[in-house]
């Protein structure tokens, strides 16, 4: 069992948007806890849900969405808490890793960005200081030559050194967690790999809890202490990463591990048919394209605890360990 | 491109040294009548002849550049100015804020401002600083418009929206990352903006609403000019050429931005 504090804490989470065509729910209901200094993953396909929750845990949702369930952030309220506390708790706290390099002010130097954000949250830093932080700052994470960096516009570094950037901005303020939105989304293979290694070594260097979304299982594998498959704004499949990636039960996990390039096996385009919103409402929404969900009655949406550290969301979970275990 | 070198950047820079040197780079005093010497055609004493109390016409045009082109740029500021703040509070905030300004806007933009301005005028008696007033009460929504449109272009920016997730505070990023990104527009607008405030100013002086002998404006001149047509035409062509050119080097000026800009 964990033994960390909880840093992070989403009770049954439920978003959702209303259209034109009426309402579509993003989030069904979505539970987890993150520890301190703990990597939480999240993986799933487009439209699963995944931005929704980084958004929520944030407080910065549309305003049209409707939310219920409840977001603890250092036994702190997120969705209660007002724009001036919000304000207070981003950058020092809690922040977001942008996904894109877009996220610099092309206007701006990359020392600005830096000393603006230090000095936001540290009004009584002195000039001098901001400066020599914020120089020591892009050395941390891996920059040489920073103080050239530091006067340089985001146009003048290349995609690596801005992405490094990017994370050097994040963590400025010494942050309790880390939102990562899909950080490797775009990037080369060389650069997600050096990626990959620098966020590994923050991990290690440094107690900051991070949720990572991602749609790519090898860097939630390499990441992530723990993992949750979502699915239609549900998760199918939680738990510690070795255990739902390397052991996994719910086949939908199965079939975005088989669709892995490194496994070099396209899923089977049978079960490859587009996910829709709005179909069952309370079964279990991955029925119709499961090869065990082919009979007429509708599968519950139920909880299957393997053991403290893995739960997956099947009802045929049993038979489908046995199959496993053949 | 070089702007430097385009005929009407150099109208309107020496346009901006007359504004600046006033008096002081007129020949003749422009205030100095010659009854002996009235109504007379351009000469070498007086290079673009004399009006009906005999005073130096070039002299008069170069004071006018100051009064004339003074009023309409400080007019045009004050617009920018207001309507940048507006628009950039409505289009930032948005909601019940937006919705409230841009109605006031709305309203504003209804009214026609030139007849509006005619009647403030006669209300409150003529003059440089209710002229001032009066232009900058109506002349604000174009720019408030136009501000509003490009602060929800760029308010959802990638970094932006990152800038308020690091908490920094609304005024600061309006500062610093919403005005700069859109200032450019801003400046096209307003130069463009320029040429129709001389005519428009220059309209209002020439009903006699706006500056009133003997200080020497563009309007006023022309409307002195008019009863002398047919006898001293130089009287009315020559502040008439002046605004002439004046708005055309002001509009191209604008244009070439704008091209600059896309």
């Amino acid at each position: 069992m964990r033994k960390d504090p909880i840093v992070l804490d989403v009770r049954q989470l439920q978003v959702s948007f209303t259209t034109p065509e009426g309402p579509v729910r993003a989030l069904a209901g979505v539970s987890f806890q993150v520890g301190k200094g703990e990597v939480f993953a999240i993986a799933g396909e487009s439209g699963a849900g995944k931005s929704v929750i980084c958004r929520a845990i944030v407080n910065r949702l549309e305003p049209g969405a409707s939310v219920r369930g409840d977001v603890w952030f250092n036994s702190r309220p997120m969705l209660d808490l007002g724009k001036a506390a919000l304000r207070d708790l981003y950058a020092k706290e809690l922040t977001v890793l942008p996904q894109h390099a877009t996220a610099l002010n092309p206007l701006l130097t990359i020392g600005e960005h830096l000393s603006e954000t230090l000095s936001a949250h540290l009004p009584k830093m002195k000039a001098k200081a901001v400066r020599d932080r914020s120089i020591h700052l892009l050395e941390t994470f891996g920059l040489r030559d920073a103080g050239r960096i530091y006067r340089a516009y985001p146009y003048q570094l290349s995609g690596g050194m801005k992405q490094r950037v990017l994370i050097a901005l994040a963590y400025c303020c010494d942050p309790v967690l880390v939102v990562a939105d899909e950080p490797t989304k775009a990037l080369d293979p060389v650069l997600k790999e050096t990626m990959l290694e620098t966020l590994l070594e923050i991990k290690s260097s440094r107690r900051a809890s991070m949720v990572l979304v991602t749609h790519d299982l090898t860097v939630a594998h390499r990441l992530a202490d723990h993992v949750g498959i979502l699915y239609q704004g549900r998760f199918m499949e939680k738990g510690a990463t070795r255990q739902v990636l390397e052991q996994s039960v719910h086949p939908y996990t199965r079939m975005l591990i088989r669709a892995m390039p490194e496994n070099r096996l396209a899923p089977d385009l049978e079960d490859n048919v587009e996910s829709s919103h709005g179909h069952s409402q309370d079964g279990c929404p991955f029925q119709n394209r499961c090869r065990w969900g082919r009979d007429d009655a509708p599968h519950p949406y139920a909880a299957r605890k393997i053991d403290d550290n893995h739960t997956v969301w099947c009802i045929n979970a049993e038979s489908q360990q046995a199959f496993q275990d053949l | 491109m070089n702007l430097f070198i385009k005929p009407y950047v150099l109208f309107i820079l020496l346009l901006i040294v007359l504004a600046v040197g006033g008096q002081r780079l007129a020949p003749n005093d422009p205030y100095q009548t010659h009854i002996d010497q009235r109504l007379l055609p351009p000469s070498a004493a007086f290079l673009f002849g004399t009006d009906e109390l005999g005073r130096c016409m070039f002299s008069r045009l170069i004071c006018s550049v100051r009064v004339s082109l003074g009023l309409a740029a400080s007019i045009l500021v004050i617009c920018l100015v207001t309507g940048a703040c507006i628009g950039m509070i409505a289009g930032y905030f948005g909601g019940l804020v937006d919705e409230m300004l841009m109605r006031v806007t709305d309203t504003i933009m209804a009214l026609p401002s030139f007849i509006v301005a005619m009647v403030l005028i006669g209300t409150l008696g003529a003059g440089i600083g209710n002229m001032i007033f009066v232009f900058a009460l109506t002349g604000w929504t174009r720019y408030a418009r136009l501000t509003r449109s490009l602060v929800l272009s760029v308010k959802n920016a990638n970094h932006v929206v990152t800038a308020r997730l690091t908490g920094l505070g609304s005024v600061y990023i309006l500062r610093r990352y919403i005005l700069p990104a859109i200032a450019r527009p801003l400046i096209v607008l307003g130069t463009l903006g320029m040429g129709m405030m001389i005519l428009m100013t220059s309209s209002m002086s020439f009903l006699g609403l706006g500056i009133t002998e003997p200080t020497p404006d563009w309007g006023a001149m022309m409307t002195n000019g008019t009863t002398y047509i047919r006898t001293a035409a130089h009287l009315a062509i020559f502040p008439g050429i002046l605004i002439c050119l004046t708005v055309l080097s002001f509009n191209l000026l604008g244009e070439a931005l704008k091209k600059d800009n896309a």
